[in-house]
């Protein structure tokens, strides 16, 4: 029984000249939620993209599931930073949250009723069922992260990647996604999410992988966001940053 | 049978039947085009199809040159093998940062349009008498659409509706959201060669009826008209398809009536539509004051229904 | 090589510097398609100051061409900012428009004047010795020759006297405006003589074939250096090699010379493409192979100094299980590992790799502890 819904190992990516990530490895337990945290540029997306298969590793495999990732794409969701798209996109809110359905539907096959259903359920549980017919391009910041989580919804996976879905939302909308994550994983789901609030992390997630073009550290979050691993990941800013973590002006 | 009905339209509306196989042709042409270039200008490449027009210019002279005659198999391959390479050659350019993507679009298209300028003065020296023809690609001939050339045009508007309709759902990941499509396994690249491939035979097919300098305005014109008035890509890809096909149609008569030349002619018309389009966009707009709504644009517009608490904001 | 000869090759090269001085700032603000839209644009000038004219020598002629050309510019960027459509559909947009205008204008005026759409187009460069600058009967070269030097002069003292404004405009609009350089004033400038550029080379040379013209040199001459003088100094010499070689090569196959002038700005792009010292293709796939053999060493270290002290060290570090552990052919780690024992940062005990004090260093230096 493989108790692993990710694993990574000996990851190294070379975004065009410079490696992005150094021969990490990651394992994540099934169950729980993780967030993924370190300074800009310390390839957290990067991680989360190569583990969706969106780049390709210059060396180390990626096991989800125990699988090479082609062969669970259906049991993983992506949630992509939401300035990654056009929101200006002629779509409303339920045609986007509609397409998280399109991977279990075959070739040309129109999405039927149960995954209308689906969508509706989907968009009740994130709070836009009012607004499902709505434009996207009419949509604040905190409902377009909102629409993305719908979607994500909608692809019913196990494993659900988040890039910094807390990055400029309304503090609703904050509170709404951590309530939804949390739900998902007493149902069993596991969640990794990008994040750069290191006061948050405690209270949010139950084990934290801190970057910095390598691993610095995982596990729980009390035995990685120590003293010593911040100065190594954020070097010397790190003196104001464990003020924050410990809640010290 | 499509003969047959234009006899009978021709009959009952006293239309020169001549011109029937042009405004059918013409229509079919702006149907396909139209749902086409929608695409394209949701993509943000709408001037590829002017590049492809331009470079496809040369293979068509090329294949006249080979062939010798006017026969048109050697010269639409020409044209759809140099606009695939003109393509080809703007992506190998415009990757990897050396070389701006705009410049290389323009370079390509001026390189090859070079190209068909020296093919043509060459043609030109050798006074055969078949190559009178071949500067109509340069501004459209739509009064030379033939009653044979309607099937071929009614291939291509049913393989264009056909393909957009066969992988709708992918066409819509793709568009909205490229690294959504991928982390679907949805084969992306393998849907933008083949979006690629209806936009080469479209222009190809295009530039007898439309010409070099104004197939781009077939693409672009109705899938921006129709943003002001839709919200929704389907309908916004159905409804370019009907304007374009319209705006064959009035641009034909309208030709006709005034003996403008039609290419040209339906530019214009399709850039009045779009201004009207737009007018009405704006008074809706207007009258609809209080709810804030959108401009197309790459505006960002608060939301109608505030969340209680704190206001969205940005970092 | 005949008079006539030589009167065509100064004309060639006189147009292919100008189109590459003004071309060059439009490439450098990604503007490049504004090119082609405003040769396409000029057109509908030409033909409404005609009408109101009636006289093609007039000069009203270039300044309504000039005054179009910068009206479609102004319309693109009207459509983008007020009607909100993109740039690329918006270019798209707009020259179809102005040129089908001109084109319905053209064949309803078609009797009374002969405005030549195909010349237009194509450019006449080979006929321009036959229109000479005459006072009393005395002829001074070709009208063109005059037109397209004196275009370049004012360039180039343009250029000299504002290069500075001009730079930090380029370089850094908001920072130009901060010190009180109207970026807007700068860029309505360039627009403007970009214009101006096209309309008087593209009786020569042809729209299309400026557009080639504007934007080959300064793409090839943006391959070498990045240093905005540099630019256009290079950009100036690929012009005129590209003139003087389309000329020749031209005149010896007898075809459209300033057709084969276009091909050969793209040749001399496509060379400088593969050949340029640091942009090149060549020098870029050299560098990337030196890179992978670096970054591989590199890899391997990072891995071995990761698992030093681990307990799996056993299973990670050894030399022939690491085609595992780095998803790597057996092939390349044997070449990866031989080529780090001969640089003396890996050392080798029965089998089990591990890092030398030197492999330490650097690997500690390429994951920035």
């Amino acid at each position: 029984m493989n108790t692993l819904a990710l694993e990574v190992e000996d990851l190294t990516v070379a975004y065009g000249e410079n490696p992005a990530l150094w021969d990490v490895d990651l394992k994540v337990p099934k169950g729980i939620m993780m967030g993924l945290i370190g300074p800009n540029g310390a390839g957290k997306s990067t991680l989360i993209k190569t583990v969706m298969g969106l780049i390709r590793p210059a060396a180390g495999t990626v096991r989800v599931f125990g699988k090479p990732h082609g062969e669970s794409q259906s049991r993983v969701a992506y949630v992509p930073q939401r300035s990654s798209v056009d929101w200006d996109f002629p779509a409303t809110v339920k045609d986007v949250a509609l397409m998280g359905s399109y991977g279990r539907l075959g070739w040309s096959t129109r999405p039927d009723r149960k995954e209308h259903k689906n969508t509706q359920d989907a968009l009740e549980r994130v709070g836009l069922s009012d607004l499902a017919n709505r434009p996207v391009h009419q949509l604040s910041g905190g409902q377009q992260q909102r629409v993305f989580l719908a979607r994500a919804l909608v692809q019913k996976a196990d494993l659900y990647l988040l890039d910094e879905p807390f990055q400029g939302v309304d503090a609703a909308t904050e509170s709404l996604i951590l309530d939804l994550l949390r739900s998902l994983r007493s149902a069993g789901g596991t969640i990794v999410v990008v994040h750069h609030d290191l006061q948050t992390v405690a209270d949010r997630f139950d084990q934290a992988a801190l970057l910095k073009v390598r691993l610095v550290a995982s596990g729980p979050v009390s035995e990685v966001l120590t003293t010593a691993n911040l100065q190594q990941a954020y070097g010397i800013q790190a003196t104001s940053l464990l003020a924050i973590r410990d809640g010290t002006p | 049978m499509k003969a047959m009905d234009g006899t009978i339209l021709a009959i009952s509306y006293e239309i020169n039947p001549a011109l029937v196989s042009v405004v059918l042709g013409t229509a079919l042409l702006g149907l396909a085009t139209g749902a086409l270039g929608s695409l394209a200008v949701l993509r943000r490449n709408s001037l590829l199809g002017d590049a492809l027009s331009h470079a496809a210019y040369p293979g068509l002279l090329a294949g006249f040159l080979l062939s010798g005659t006017k026969s048109v198999g050697l010269m639409v391959l020409g044209a759809i093998l140099a606009a695939a390479m003109a393509l080809y050659l703007t992506n190998l350019l415009g990757k990897g940062g050396r070389v701006r993507p705009d410049a290389a679009l323009a370079l390509v298209m001026g390189c090859f349009f070079g190209i068909a300028m020296v093919l043509q003065s060459h043609l030109q020296q050798n006074p055969s008498a078949a190559q009178a023809g071949l500067k109509d690609y340069l501004f459209g001939q739509a009064g030379l659409l033939l009653e044979e050339d309607i099937p071929l045009l009614v291939c291509l508007a049913l393989l264009v509706l056909f393909v957009l309709g066969w992988g709708w759902s992918r066409w819509k990941i793709i568009t909205f959201d490229r690294s959504h499509a991928l982390s679907l396994g949805i084969h992306v690249p393998f849907w933008d060669m083949l979006y690629s491939f209806l936009l080469i035979l479209s222009v190809v097919i295009g530039l007898q009826v439309a010409g070099v300098v104004l197939m781009s305005a077939l693409l672009v014109m109705p899938g921006c008209a129709s943003r002001y008035w839709t919200t929704r890509m389907s309908s916004l890809v159905t409804l370019s398809g009907i304007t374009g096909a319209f705006l064959g149609i009035g641009g034909t008569f309208t030709a006709d009536e005034l003996s403008w030349p039609p290419g040209p002619t339906i530019v214009l018309l399709g850039f009045i539509w779009l201004f009207i389009s737009y007018g009405a966009f704006e008074i809706r707009r207007k009258k609809r004051a209080l709810r804030q709504p959108f401009s197309p644009g790459n505006s960002f517009t608060p939301p109608p229904f505030p969340i209680p608490g704190k206001a969205p904001s940005n970092g | 090589m005949d008079n006539a000869d030589l009167q065509t090759l100064l004309v060639a090269c006189l147009g292919a510097v100008a189109c590459a001085l003004g071309g060059a700032f439009l490439v450098l603000r990604r503007l490049s398609l504004l090119a082609d839209a405003i040769s396409h644009s000029i057109l509908l000038g030409i033909v409404v100051a005609w009408v109101l004219v009636k006289d093609l020598g007039s000069p009203w002629l270039l300044l309504g061409a000039t005054l179009s050309g910068v009206f479609a510019v102004w319309l693109v960027e009207w459509f983008q900012k007020k009607a909100g459509i993109r740039e690329d559909a918006a270019m798209g947009l707009v020259f179809p428009a102005l040129f089908s205008a001109a084109v319905i204008m053209i064949s309803q005026l078609a009797h009374s004047v002969h405005l030549d759409t195909d010349a237009v187009i194509n450019g006449r460069l080979e006929l321009a010795f036959l229109d000479p600058v005459r006072i009393g009967n005395t002829s001074y070269g070709p009208r063109s020759a005059w037109m397209l030097g004196t275009l370049v002069f004012v360039q180039l003292v343009l250029i000299t006297l504002f290069f500075q404004p001009l730079r930090i405009v380029w370089f850094d609009s908001a920072f130009a405006a901060s010190i009180g350089i109207s970026p807007l004033l700068y860029q309505w400038g360039v627009t403007t003589a970009a214009s101006l550029t096209c309309v008087s080379a593209f009786d020569a040379l042809g729209s299309i074939l400026v557009v080639a013209l504007m934007v080959g040199p300064a793409s090839s001459a943006l391959l070498w250096s990045s240093r905005l003088s540099r630019v256009l100094v290079l950009a100036v010499l690929f012009a005129l090699i590209s003139a003087t070689l389309g000329f020749f090569l031209g005149a010896w196959l007898d075809v459209s010379l300033s057709g084969m002038i276009a091909v050969c700005t793209g040749f001399v792009f496509g060379l400088c493409w593969l050949l340029a010292p640091e942009e090149g293709w060549i020098a870029q796939w050299a560098r990337k192979r030196r890179q992978i053999q670096e970054f591989r060493t590199g890899l391997l270290l990072v891995h071995l100094r990761t698992h030093e002290n681990s307990p799996e060290r056993h299973e990670e570090c050894r030399f022939d299980r690491l085609n595992i552990h780095l998803k790597w052919p057996q092939a390349l780690v044997d070449d990866v590992a031989k080529a780090a024992l001969e640089r003396d940062l890996v050392t080798s005990i029965g089998g089990l790799l591990g890092c030398t004090p030197a492999g330490r260093t650097m690997a500690k230096q390429l994951v920035g502890d």
